[in-house]
């Protein structure tokens, strides 16, 4: 049984894309609890289920069979509306390919989430430069657009996005997949920072095993199947230092 | 409703974002929504300002008169009929007027208003808010009653000609040219303001001489006594009126006019709407590829936590600022297309309504504004309201994986169930409107159709897929890729063809019904009207009729050589059954003789037919008449004439357009008795077997062409003359069709673009491989081609029925004319090549930009 005091617990989830013959099993019976404040790296090979449990995680795809709950929600007893309210208030995505609208400036991208939740635009735009200062933005670039920053600039808004509704999940796909290396690590640095300083729950989706030491436990799948879930002591940051 | 309370800025902060990114591909959109506002208000505007100015008429020549005493229009009666109505009690005063209309004989032909009233009663000329002959500038009062010339003008009318008090003037009346001399002028204000000044004013005595006969007038205007009820005395007046005689408030005519101006009005409207649902299919189609391209920002938007329903209303917010700049560029458009197409929209609803036409002035009513700005945004809200909805609910996980990739399937059953449900509404919609309908379920149906071939254009795009592939992609590599493109967006694809179809559909139906209506009318009237020549007045009354001219002219033209048998035709409007109807006479002997032959009826006839309509005891009956009251050949038609009641036989049933609700034709003979009416509008002439007709021709103009601005023409040409006068009458609908295909070339060019724009990657790949320029403009091409034959194919099926519709039940049902359909084959062909043409047109800047794209751009481009 999980303690209803997870970030999240994931019991007994399989899911099954097609009927029949044609069934595939993206997971399979997978269990696991994240505990508050945890930062997790899940690794696999691509098709080994990865991003579909990301999906149940997020409540963006329902499992087949099983429950995910985040803080004790079961999220399939929560309607479409309260899944929505649930991601808005409690996580935070952020994704490989940065997506930030382009016809936005860099202060509307991070900001807008907050018109959702019915904070006034001046205290939005507020907000917004402060997370911004957070994750190492200077101030000039909120008038800016995506495309005049380095991906690495981009990246940060996206994680700026992430944080401007104050969650407590932080959601990570593939977050350094397209950053060199120096900057993907930068990126790591700061999201590891985070976990730190604001006991933000991290679940970060990797290939690469360099990320993956940057959480307290690594969970690895396999066919939809955990096949290794280790805790292993933290080396995150050591290996290239940041401006070297 | 938390979001409504914030300020315009905040409360669109979303949208605009959104928006900034895109203001250059929405521009042929915003374009597409302006001209349909600009289309329904121009329409609105124009069809208000044209009645008002009709019913300005009314009012204005009916002065202070509750009341007006007329038979049928300009039938004539006793002037003492007049002193029977003074008597009534609750009159005040009945005034004897006389209405007509002559021409300047100037070789302008300048239409006047002829208004004679007894100009020595105070009190009559105090009715027209005119002022009495003393302050009207008569400096000669005495003289003006003594000449029969006398004549009253308005000061912009000699302002215009440059005329003065004592002045000749020469004037065409059914009686020949007659010299007149100016003795007063009018103030622009009362009865003088109207009609542009296009007004005389002359002494009843002088008009009878000149318009009617002695003692005959066509007119009384009665004005009620304050403290009387109107109702009561128009009751009360009815009552001692002599059968045939009608009295009606000008409210009444009012109602009257609406009725009669209603089949163009019904007409415009309908233009008016398909050309919005044109921009509303072209917004749709641009909206839904935008919302597409944006699928995956919204995948973040709810993968963030925005609820599918808040991500929707933002996506309407956009449509509202879409809207918002269609209506404001669409509004001045339109008030400045009113002004352009007034004088048209007047003139054709004049000839369609056979009225004269008025000097309309365009009146912005900001009711007219509110309407085509509300349908404006409504167009454009309704337009985003699927594809937000479909772009709000995607699958979040898929979409931001796969940034949309769309459903090729061609809907499931409710998409199915959608499209049943829009057939049968469009039939049964139509079944209504059959049934003896109205205006509104004919609109109705003519949407439902649209809304069908809508819904149709995927179906129909997965049912010629397979083969256009096999053919055009066998052809050449760019045909293959422009199939490929075209069948890899079905849904864009089929909105593109639907949008073609309805605004090429919509020019196809203009065209049949034109088609139907300048045809039925050569046919009507090469199928009455017989004989070598046909002499007329060069002048036009009301409409396309020619103006009368005295039956002198008959005799005149028996005295010009080689003239053998001269016929003389009389038609007025006139009320039988509750209703309007023709009345057309013809010379006992055009049928009894044979010498003209005989017209083919319709149907059965009575046996003696021939003989009885010459010795008056037989009339025949338009098939309007027959298909609109059930009147059969051998019945009895009992007709009220300002002699009393008339009993003729239906001898027949002839197919003839003099008027919607039908004609009932007599002998002039008998005409002439009842109705005391001695003009003539056409002469029908036979000559000589030796003579020549055109040197018959020659002679009459050489002879009568001095007294009388004379049309002289052959039979075909007369049928000729009517179809051109019907083409006059639907000009101002083929300039709005023009207006609707300009509204489908910025769709098709939108479509086109957005196409181009979206595979600036895929076509720069082709580039890279080595694939030329002209092979990718080619292929673009080649789309345009495609979606141009789709579209066609669509816009005949629409089309045609719509065509068939309207002839078949709309026009006879709701407007009264019963016409033959005649499908334009010659035109559609034209219109087909156009259409296709069109869309090559708006792919051509598309098509360009594409060849233009540089390789490494495009790769680039994400």
């Amino acid at each position: 049984m999980m303690t209803s005091t997870a970030a999240v617990s994931i019991e007994h989830v399989t899911k099954q894309y097609g009927t029949g013959a044609q069934a595939v099993a993206a997971l399979t019976d997978v269990t696991m609890a994240i505990p508050i404040g945890e930062f997790v790296s899940i690794m696999g090979p691509s098709g080994s289920g990865k991003s579909t449990l990301l999906n149940m995680i997020a409540g963006l795809d329902t499992p087949t069979e099983g429950h995910v709950r985040i803080r004790g929600e079961d999220l399939a007893v929560l309607s479409d509306d309260a899944r929505s309210d649930l991601r808005l208030h409690q996580i935070g995505f952020i994704f490989q390919s940065f997506n930030l609208f382009p016809g936005f400036t860099i202060e509307e991208n991070v900001a807008w989430p907050l018109k959702f939740i019915g904070i006034g635009w001046r205290t939005a735009r507020d907000r917004a430069a402060v997370v911004l200062r957070q994750v190492g933005l200077a101030a000039a670039i909120r008038t800016r657009r995506p495309s005049e920053l380095s991906g690495g600039e981009q990246q940060r808004v996206a994680i700026a996005r992430a944080l401007i509704t104050e969650p407590s999940l932080l959601l990570a796909d593939e977050p350094t997949g397209n950053l060199d290396t120096r900057t993907g690590q930068a990126i790591l640095d700061l999201i590891l920072q985070l976990n730190t300083e604001r006991k933000l729950s991290v679940i970060l989706v990797t290939h690469s095993t360099f990320a993956a030491t940057y959480g307290h436990r690594t969970v690895e799948l396999q066919d939809g199947r955990i096949v290794r879930d280790v805790r292993a002591p933290r080396q995150a940051g050591r290996l290239i230092p940041i401006g070297a | 409703m938390r979001s409504l309370l914030v300020s315009p800025r905040t409360f669109l902060l979303i949208p605009r974002c959104f928006l900034r990114a895109n203001y250059h591909r929405l521009i042929l959109t915003v374009s597409a929504l302006a001209a349909g506002v600009a289309l329904v208000c121009a329409i609105d505007l124009v069809n208000r300002s044209v009645i008002e100015a009709f019913e300005e008429i009314v009012d204005t020549m009916a002065g202070r008169a509750a009341l007006q005493v007329s038979a049928g229009n300009g039938g004539l009666f006793p002037e003492e009929t007049a002193d029977t109505v003074n008597a009534v009690p609750g009159v005040e005063l009945a005034v004897s007027a006389v209405g007509a209309t002559a021409f300047v004989a100037d070789g302008s032909g300048e239409l006047l208003t002829v208004h004679g009233v007894d100009v020595t009663n105070d009190a009559a000329v105090r009715v027209y808010q005119a002022r009495d002959p003393d302050r009207a500038g008569v400096k000669d009062p005495l003289a003006f009653l003594n000449q029969p010339d006398s004549v009253i003008l308005t000061y912009e009318f000699a302002k215009r000609r440059r005329l003065r008090i004592g002045d000749p003037i020469e004037l065409e009346t059914p009686t020949g040219r007659h010299q007149f001399t100016i003795r007063g002028l009018l103030e622009p204000q009362g009865i003088a303001r109207i009609h542009g000044g296009s007004l005389v004013v002359m002494d009843l005595f002088a008009a009878e001489a000149a318009f009617t006969q002695p003692g005959l007038i066509n007119r009384i205007d009665v004005v009620v006594r304050r403290d009387a009820d109107v109702t009561t005395v128009a009751e009360r007046v009815g009552a001692v009126l002599p059968s045939g005689l009608r009295i009606a408030p000008p409210a009444q005519r009012k109602a009257d006019l609406h009725k009669v101006m209603q089949s163009m009005q019904v007409v415009l409207r309908a233009v008016g709407l398909l050309g919005l649902a044109a921009a509303f299919l072209i917004a749709f189609n641009r909206l839904a590829t935008v919302f597409d391209e944006r699928a995956w920002q919204l995948g973040i938007m709810r993968a963030t936590g925005v609820r599918a329903w808040s991500v929707w209303w933002e996506l309407l917010k956009e449509s509202l600022i879409l809207g918002a700049l269609g209506v404001a560029v669409g509004i001045p458009l339109g008030i400045g297309l009113g002004r352009l197409l007034l004088p048209i929209i007047a003139t054709t609803t004049a000839l369609s309504s056979k009225l004269t036409v008025p000097d309309a002035t365009l009146v912005v009513r900001p009711s007219s504004l509110v309407v085509a700005a509300a349908l404006g945004f409504a167009t454009a809200v309704l337009a985003a309201a699927r594809p937000a909805w479909r772009a709000a609910r995607v699958n979040i996980a898929e979409t931001i994986r796969g940034r949309g990739t769309e459903d090729v399937r061609i809907g499931g059953t409710t998409m199915w169930v959608v499209r049943s449900l829009a057939l049968l509404s469009a039939i049964g919609m139509m079944t209504m409107q059959a049934a003896g309908g109205s205006p509104a379920w004919s609109l109705a149906a003519t949407g439902a159709v649209l809304v069908t071939a809508a819904l149709a254009a995927r179906p129909l795009l997965h049912v010629v897929d397979i083969p256009m592939l096999h053919s055009v992609s066998q052809r050449n590599a760019s045909g293959l890729f422009a199939v490929t493109g075209l069948a890899r967006k079905p849904h864009r694809t089929a909105l593109t063809i639907a949008t073609l179809g309805v605004g090429f559909g919509t020019v196809i139906w203009i065209w049949i019904v034109a088609q139907s209506f300048e045809q039925s009318v050569i046919d009507a009237s090469i199928g009455s009207l017989r004989g070598d020549i046909a002499v007329s007045s060069a002048r036009v009354n009301d409409g396309f009729v020619e103006a009368p001219l005295d039956e002198a002219i008959l005799s005149s033209l028996r005295h010009v050589a080689g003239v053998h048998t001269v016929i003389g035709e009389q038609m007025i409007d006139w009320h039988y059954a509750g209703g309007p109807v023709a009345i057309s006479s013809f010379d006992p002997e055009y049928l009894s003789t044979g010498e003209f032959g005989r017209w083919t009826l319709i149907g059965e006839s009575l046996p003696d037919v021939w003989e009885g309509f010459a010795d008056g005891t037989m009339a025949i009956i338009s098939s309007s008449l027959a298909f609109h009251l059930g009147t059969r050949v051998g019945e009895n038609l009992t007709l009220d004439t300002p002699s009393g009641p008339l009993t003729v036989r239906v001898g027949g049933v002839l197919m003839t357009l003099i008027s919607p609700r039908g004609a009932i034709i007599m002998s002039r003979a008998l005409f002439k008795r009842y109705w005391h009416d001695t003009h003539v509008v056409h002469s029908l002439i036979r000559v000589d077997k030796s003579a020549d007709v055109a040197s018959v021709r020659a002679s009459i103009a050489r002879d009568l062409g001095t007294q009388h601005p004379l049309k002289i023409l052959s039979l075909p040409e007369l049928g000729q003359w009517f179809g051109e006068q019907v083409q006059r009458a639907f000009s101002g609908i083929y300039a709005l069709a023009i207006l609707i295909l300009l509204v489908v070339l910025f769709g098709a060019a939108d479509t086109l673009g957005a196409g181009v724009l979206e595979r600036q990657r895929e076509l720069a790949q082709l580039r890279a491989t080595g694939v030329r320029a002209r092979h990718v403009r080619r292929m673009v091409l080649i789309e345009a081609g495609l979606l141009g034959v789709l579209g066609l194919a669509l816009a005949m099926a629409i089309g045609l029925t719509l065509g068939v519709f309207w002839v078949r039940e709309t026009f006879p049902y709701m407007l009264g004319w019963v016409l033959d359909l005649h499908i334009p084959y010659g035109h559609l062909a034209l219109i087909s090549i156009l259409s296709v043409m069109t869309c090559i047109v708006a792919a051509w800047l598309p098509a360009a930009r594409a060849a233009r794209l540089e390789p490494a751009t495009g790769l680039r481009y994400e």
